[in-house]
């Protein structure tokens, strides 16, 4: 890449009691690309995930945004840079119906900082059915919704407010072969408008599919990374076991 | 607010606060509907619906606040003892007293990680102790004329009316302002809220500040009726005011709860008491009932969430 990547980490390290979750990484994301970050239970993933969108803070390294360090106290200031999270676990408050959640900490306001309940419906419900046509009856605790529906909220929000990097954790994981390829079309139309995406999973065949480039993590360091059109699936899955590659028939 | 939205909350309310009948109940005992008697009615849900109010935000948010009664009996102390310094200056005072023992409790629950019942039991003893030592167990006398008529107003106390107000203000920031939202997402997943952006231990500190400011503002309410600051008041005050909240559907898991359902649930609390008064119950019993009261609500909050997990 010659420009300056959408969004970089340099030399990430991070520490929990004397653990080294992670132990200098690198990863770049380029706009327009669809970078997969997979690896075990364990080898330091969700971390990195949490470190990109704010949760926790590297112990060392950096995270530069179009090529400027910047650093996140919070992951309201990761999103301030455009960087938003789908977390495996939505992050919805289950008691607060769908456009609450959807603008959630970005709530829209009228005269005197009142919410503005009517226009958050309207563009909650609008940016719902573009994802989600059926999905009607928005104005209710998300409780009882639907996995689906859950799930049409937690991405609707995240692609809603000028995102420049999404990062997805686990997108696929609980959901049926017809809402993967949803997920999919979706990620093809977000990497067209030049959206960076990240997309963590450890479903190899999806991200051979999906992604443009493949990191592959193991115990908190990149042990590879390659290409889905010049490898195969066996060689990522070498690589997430063994962190190295098979000794024959690499192309690199 | 339409006309339907209104009429289900009314039967919602009905529902879960069984006020209706309570009041048909009460026309039976002699004197319930007499002037004087809804008076004292209307001073004493007044005290204890501004503590209510707090406690029902901070029940939102998912905590709880034992140190309501203790705080109520130091804003007495202390607007009294500010007393010479004008009535601003008191209420002043007394606020800022609140909002430090809510402070402390927010610090305890938020940057120590301390289960919210130890964290304020611990602020209740501790400014309990702090005032009973002060006053070396005696009241505070407060005999200014602006004080004492703080205590009173005709035909409805004044304390009634700055509830009613208190609780206006309350409703339209949780329902109306993000902050509101903010602090039901709290209540409900505090993950979830601080992965969504927001500033979790900030909000839940200004919950318990709120909570400990109108428990000191009650006080000094209480204290203007009586003219004089108890250091030993409010004893009963938490269990009356989480029995308010909990009828009114507020939870213990938090996320729930609202301000017309708390002021609903302290007008059935304050009802309840005041019929045990006119007939003679002698006030133990009184507690025993309050007490048993909540121990039901507690257990009905738990079984309706084990339904709800199903």
């Amino acid at each position: 890449m010659a420009a300056a990547a959408l969004v970089e980490l340099v030399g990430i390290t991070r520490h929990f009691a004397g653990v080294h979750a992670l132990k200098g990484v690198d990863l770049a994301v380029g706009a327009g690309e669809v970078v997969a970050l997979v690896g075990h239970n364990g080898a330091g993933k969700s971390v990195l995930v949490q470190i990109l969108s704010g949760v926790f803070a590297p112990t060392g390294g950096e995270i530069r945004v179009a090529g400027r360090p910047v650093t996140f106290a919070s992951p309201a200031d990761a999103r301030r840079y455009g960087i938003e999270t789908i977390y495996q676990t939505l992050a919805l408050a289950d008691n607060l119906d769908a456009p609450a959640n959807f603008f959630l900490g970005r709530e829209l306001r009228r005269a005197f900082g009142f919410l503005d309940k009517k226009r958050m419906s309207s563009e909650a419900a609008r940016a719902l059915s573009d994802l989600n046509p059926n999905f009607i009856d928005i104005e209710r605790p998300v409780r009882q919704m639907s996995g689906g529906q859950r799930q049409a909220i937690a991405i609707a929000r995240a692609i809603h407010f000028d995102v420049k990097l999404l990062v997805m954790d686990e997108p696929t994981a609980a959901l049926g072969p017809h809402e993967t390829a949803q997920v999919g079309e979706l990620i093809a139309r977000l990497r067209s408008q030049g959206i960076g995406i990240l997309l963590i999973s450890h479903d190899v065949r999806d991200v051979m599919r999906l992604a443009d480039r493949i990191v592959v993590l193991k115990n908190g360091e990149v042990v590879g990374e390659v290409r889905p059109a010049d490898s195969s699936e066996d060689e990522v899955v070498d690589l997430i076991i063994r962190g190295r590659r098979l000794p024959s028939g690499s192309a690199a | 607010m339409n006309a339907g939205l209104f009429r289900d909350t009314l039967i919602r309310l009905s529902l879960r606060t069984p006020l209706l009948p309570l009041l048909v109940a009460a026309s039976f005992v002699d004197g319930f509907w007499s002037t004087g008697n809804l008076r004292t009615l209307a001073e004493s849900v007044s005290v204890d619906g501004i503590i209510v109010i707090g406690m029902t935000v901070v029940m939102i948010a998912g905590g709880f606040d034992l140190a309501v009664g203790s705080v109520l009996a130091m804003g007495g102390v202390v607007a009294v003892l500010l007393l010479p310094h004008g009535l601003v200056a008191s209420a002043l005072g007394a606020a800022a007293a609140g909002a430090a023992a809510g402070l402390l409790s927010g610090t305890l629950v938020t940057r120590l990680r301390i289960n919210p019942f130890i964290a304020t039991l611990a602020v209740m003893v501790m400014v309990r102790g702090g005032i009973l030592a002060y006053t070396d167990t005696r009241p505070v006398v407060g005999l200014e004329d602006a004080f004492l008529a703080l205590g009173g107003g005709r035909p409805l106390p004044y304390a009634f009316l700055i509830m009613l107000a208190i609780a206006v203000a309350a409703h339209v920031l949780l329902s109306e302002r993000p902050w509101g939202r903010h602090v039901y997402a709290v209540g409900a997943d505090e993950r979830a809220a601080a992965m969504a952006g927001l500033r979790v231990t900030r909000i839940k500190m200004q919950c318990y500040a709120l909570s400990g400011v109108l428990a000191a503002l009650a006080g000094m309410l209480l204290a203007a009726r009586l003219g004089t600051g108890s250091p030993i008041i409010g004893e009963a005050t938490p269990l009356t005011a989480a029995a308010a909240a909990l009828i009114g559907g507020a939870s213990l898991r938090g996320g729930e709860g609202s301000i017309p359902g708390a002021v609903a649930g302290l007008l059935f609390v304050g009802c309840l008491v005041n019929v045990m008064n006119l007939l003679g119950v002698p006030s133990y019993y009184q507690r025993m009932v309050i007490g048993a009261m909540l121990f039901a609500l507690v257990v009905t909050d738990g079984v309706l969430l084990r339904l709800r997990r199903r």
